[in-house]
């Protein structure tokens, strides 16, 4: 992938608008603000398609997680993927290595300490909105 | 009092969420500690023990809370277990240092929580002696051992 993504996903309660600037996203903040409620509306849709009632718009997206990832990956390309806080595997050099050799944008949930990980302070967010709908909002602001 | 370990280390439960789902008990989603911190993180009510209303989501499972007041409801009813933490927002900050003044516990950091302006005082396990009191103690440890572990 290259350049902006921007990706609009969408239930009968939540309606999520955010732009990926560049191949690693970090989203974070507060907890009961939305983050894994979005994690489950992709990968609802990732099960089901548009059986499973969600709306994904702006390009293909879909979860990472479990004992398999690595191959999983390895099949993805060009799609943005998406990572919740429960998975370890992003601490491991083995993940850092994957991120820098595909085309795949990656949208991370997680507070955690990404030493391997080369992403910008820029890129990190938190989910703004507590309603229905929530967008991405820098937590760092540029003075 | 709390105490907190920095960076990766056995027998942490990293996946909170996961561990909750399957060993969470009714009573640990209708004691007072979990009504309030529901109320105050999720803006949620427990309506039973089964069921909790979300002003966003309707009504939910107690699988579905946020990842943050599922581990502290962990930290409270299993405080022989090590729960990571950094499953939980700043918002749970106060929740956490409020248990470690009721019993002793640990939790896993792999990220600097903000504890707050206020005096606290928690044990860091990473250095055995070592009790800090404030922000500036604690980033001070912390800055050094995240460094040191998650390399």
């Amino acid at each position: 992938m290259v350049g902006r993504v921007s990706i609009k996903i969408s239930n009968q309660r939540n309606s999520y608008k955010f732009t990926l600037n560049r191949n690693i996203t970090i989203l974070r903040g507060d907890s009961g603000t939305g983050k894994t409620t979005l994690y489950d509306m992709i990968r609802d849709y990732n099960n089901m398609g548009k059986e499973s009632g969600v709306k994904i718009s702006g390009g293909n997206i879909v979860t990472l997680e479990g004992k398999n990832w690595e191959d999983e990956l390895d099949k993805l390309s060009n799609t943005v993927v998406v990572i919740d806080e429960g998975s370890k595997f992003v601490f491991s050099k083995e993940f850092a290595s994957k991120v820098k050799d595909c085309d795949n944008y990656f949208l991370i949930i997680t507070r955690s300490y990404l030493s391997q990980l080369p992403y910008s302070v820029d890129e990190i967010y938190r989910i703004k909105g507590n309603g229905k709908n929530k967008e991405f909002e820098r937590k760092h602001h540029n003075k | 009092m709390l105490r907190v370990w920095f960076g990766n280390r056995d027998n942490v439960i990293y996946n909170t969420s996961v561990y909750f789902r399957n060993r969470y008990k009714d009573s640990w989603i209708t004691d007072e500690f979990a009504r309030a911190a529901i109320k105050d993180i999720d803006r949620s009510e427990v309506l039973d023990a089964n069921t909790i209303q979300s002003p966003v989501l309707g009504q939910i499972p107690p699988d579905k809370l946020s990842g943050g007041v599922k581990a502290l409801i962990l930290m409270k009813n299993e405080p022989g277990k090590t729960f990571n933490a950094s499953n939980c927002g700043d918002n749970c900050a106060k929740w956490i240092l409020k248990l470690g003044k009721e019993k002793s516990f640990t939790i896993a950091l792999y990220h600097i929580m903000d504890f707050g302006k206020e005096d606290f005082e928690i044990r860091i396990l990473n250095d055995r002696k070592l009790i800090v009191h404030n922000m500036r103690e604690f980033l001070d440890e912390a800055d050094k051992y995240l460094k040191e572990n998650m390399q």
